[in-house]
């Protein structure tokens, strides 16, 4: 793996974060809204939509090879359909509390944006690794930011008795806020590197004068 | 171009068939049988998962006494065995919910009769009412039964109440929750309990207020049935029949006979008009001519008008109803005669719409003169 593709790996790596499925793409909001009333709803939909798309990714990716271009659309669905069904099939076998309440839901991730995204955006045309790579982060970064909602939703609206909160109009509420925080935060720890990579380009180039300087001497 | 064409058709049937085998494989697994989806259910009520269905026979005598139906009815009827709900039945009952639908349920009862809860299990999805009942909702119905007996919901009819019914807004689902639970309680009572169901025959099973009501029927003036006294008969209990769909239903059958000997009956009907209220009438069959009179229980139709002194007018409609006799001498089959009353009737109180429960209610006993004459010819052949 050369330097290039390292640094790939580590900008997919981060995708979770730089482009947050949820508060920086605003993808999957149905789920998110109907699902996160309380943060163990919210956790256990989000890691069922993330194995959904880490699975997903490793098969498109898997398969791009003989991929027919005109028809990968439905080959996409078909895969993330079948992911899909037999989660339900485990949801509904092992943990069925969570799938009687959420199950309408479950089924809604075979049309999730965020899978089909990262199905047509990257593992449809990178390597299985990185398709990996980008879908574990994602799913992560989706995991983290529906659990976050769910546990606002049921502090703010369960424990404070705000009820709205627990209404989906409550639900816009707290994403809204929460995405207004997590990217003013991005946008700081952005300026704050940005200002790091500046001043490790002027110590370079001021060390490089300086050795110019000595080498002139 | 032809060749592409055939690599994605290629490509796209492969993918079918290895995500189908797949879902097959996985369901061979993890299937869900029924009998797992069952003992899930029970688990919420009960503790025990071994059970042994009981009463096949009395389930379908039962179910053809109330005319029941797919949507409509006892389903099975089990029996605990072991553990700390030994002895204790269950009961899986359907009752009839909003067009069409259905509310199926497992009733829990203790071997003395006592209700342990009820869960639901299916709901036809004929409409849209029944989903906005929470799970939570469903819990607090369920606790509302706890603790009361197979007798008290028989008089009550009611699994839920009006309070759970008014904030779900689907009063009609948990009215079809009602029924179930209260077709369990009839059945436990008639076949399970040792209390006795039937009244002593040759005497009517009646509180004064309904014989004063009855005895409205014969005196009305000029009626032709002065004289008529209630002295033998019986008094069914259940449905005989029961016409869902247009509101109505007969819910008791009296026998009477005149001083002269002549032997009639008269039908108890129930029947209810969207929005505008119930009609709770007695009919009285002869040989081919019918009268009937109103009995005011329940939610009478002219509440609707209580407030609009425009369209209403309670004394009139009130005592036109109960001291007329309707339909005097007219055959069964002149159910034109209903639109006569009709007009007669809107002329003086306007209640154009609540009328309608009263036709309901008339045009059903037309309906099923025959089969209630049948029933009464059983019942007076059976005393004879």
């Amino acid at each position: 793996m050369d330097k290039m593709d390292k640094k790939m790996l580590k900008r997919t790596a981060l995708g979770g974060i730089l482009d947050n499925p949820v508060f920086v793409l605003v993808l999957g909001m149905c789920p998110l809204i109907a699902v996160s009333t309380s943060f163990m709803d919210a956790l256990l939909m989000g890691v069922s939509t993330a194995i959904v798309l880490l699975l997903s990714n490793v098969a498109i990716s898997a398969l791009r090879k003989i991929t027919p271009s005109a028809v990968r659309l439905p080959i996409y669905l078909m895969v993330v359909a079948t992911l899909v069904t037999i989660l339900q099939m485990f949801l509904d076998k092992y943990i069925p509390d969570f799938y009687a309440s959420a199950g309408r839901f479950i089924a809604l991730i075979a049309v999730n944006c965020i899978i089909l995204a990262r199905a047509e955006a990257f593992a449809g045309k990178n390597d299985v690794l990185s398709s990996l790579v980008d879908a574990a982060s994602m799913g992560l970064g989706f995991i983290v930011a529906i659990a976050i909602l769910g546990g606002v939703r049921q502090l703010l609206g369960d424990v404070l008795g705000i009820s709205i909160f627990t209404a989906p109009a409550g639900g816009f509420i707290a994403l809204g806020l929460l995405m207004a925080l997590f990217n003013a935060a991005l946008f700081f720890a952005k300026g704050y590197a940005a200002r790091r990579e500046a001043r490790k380009t002027r110590r370079e180039a001021r060390r490089s004068a300086k050795t110019v300087k000595e080498e002139a001497l | 171009m032809k060749k592409n064409v055939l690599m994605s058709i290629a490509v796209l049937s492969a993918t079918a068939v290895i995500c189908v085998a797949l879902i097959a494989v996985v369901n061979h697994f993890w299937h869900i049988t029924d009998e797992e989806r069952f003992a899930r259910a029970v688990k919420d009520i009960m503790q025990t998962n071994s059970f042994e269905i009981q009463y096949d026979n009395e389930v379908a005598e039962y179910n053809a006494d109330i005319g029941g139906n797919d949507n409509y009815g006892i389903r099975t009827v089990r029996l605990a065995k072991g553990g700390r709900d030994d002895g204790c039945y269950l009961f899986q009952s359907r009752g009839r919910g909003y067009n069409g639908g259905f509310v199926e349920l497992l009733i829990g009862y203790t071997a003395d009769g006592e209700l342990i809860g009820f869960i639901k299990t299916s709901l036809s999805d004929a409409n849209t009412y029944q989903h906005l009942i929470k799970d939570s909702d469903w819990d607090a119905a369920s606790d509302s039964v706890k603790g009361k007996t197979y007798k008290d919901e028989f008089e009550s009819g009611r699994a839920g109440g009006n309070a759970l019914q008014a904030a779900t807004g689907a009063s009609v689902t948990l009215g079809g929750a009602s029924e179930a639970i209260k077709i369990s309680n009839e059945f436990f009572k008639k076949y399970i309990s040792d209390d006795v169901v039937e009244p002593p025959k040759g005497e009517i099973e009646v509180n004064a207020t309904k014989i004063a009501q009855l005895n409205i029927l014969f005196s009305v003036e000029n009626s032709g049935y002065q004289g008529v006294t209630i002295k033998q008969g019986g008094y069914v209990k259940y449905p005989i029949t029961s016409d869902r769909e247009s509101g109505a239903r007969v819910e008791a059958v009296y026998t009477a006979e005149a001083v002269d000997g002549e032997k009639y009956f008269i039908a108890e009907v129930w029947a209810t008009t969207s929005g505008y209220g119930n009609w709770r009438l007695l009919v009285l069959l002869d040989d081919n001519n019918l009268i009937a009179a109103v009995n005011r229980t329940g939610n009478p139709p002219y509440e609707v008008y209580e407030e609009d002194d425009e369209h209403y007018d309670a004394s009139n409609l009130d005592s036109t109803l109960n001291m007329t006799a309707l339909y005097k001498g007219k055959a069964l089959s002149a159910i034109a005669g209903i639109d006569e009353y009709d007009e007669y009737l809107q002329g003086t109180t306007h209640p154009t719409e609540s009328i309608d429960g009263l036709k309901l209610c008339i045009t059903h006993v037309l309906k099923n003169a025959m089969s209630l004459r049948e029933k009464l010819a059983e019942f007076i052949g059976e005393e004879a």
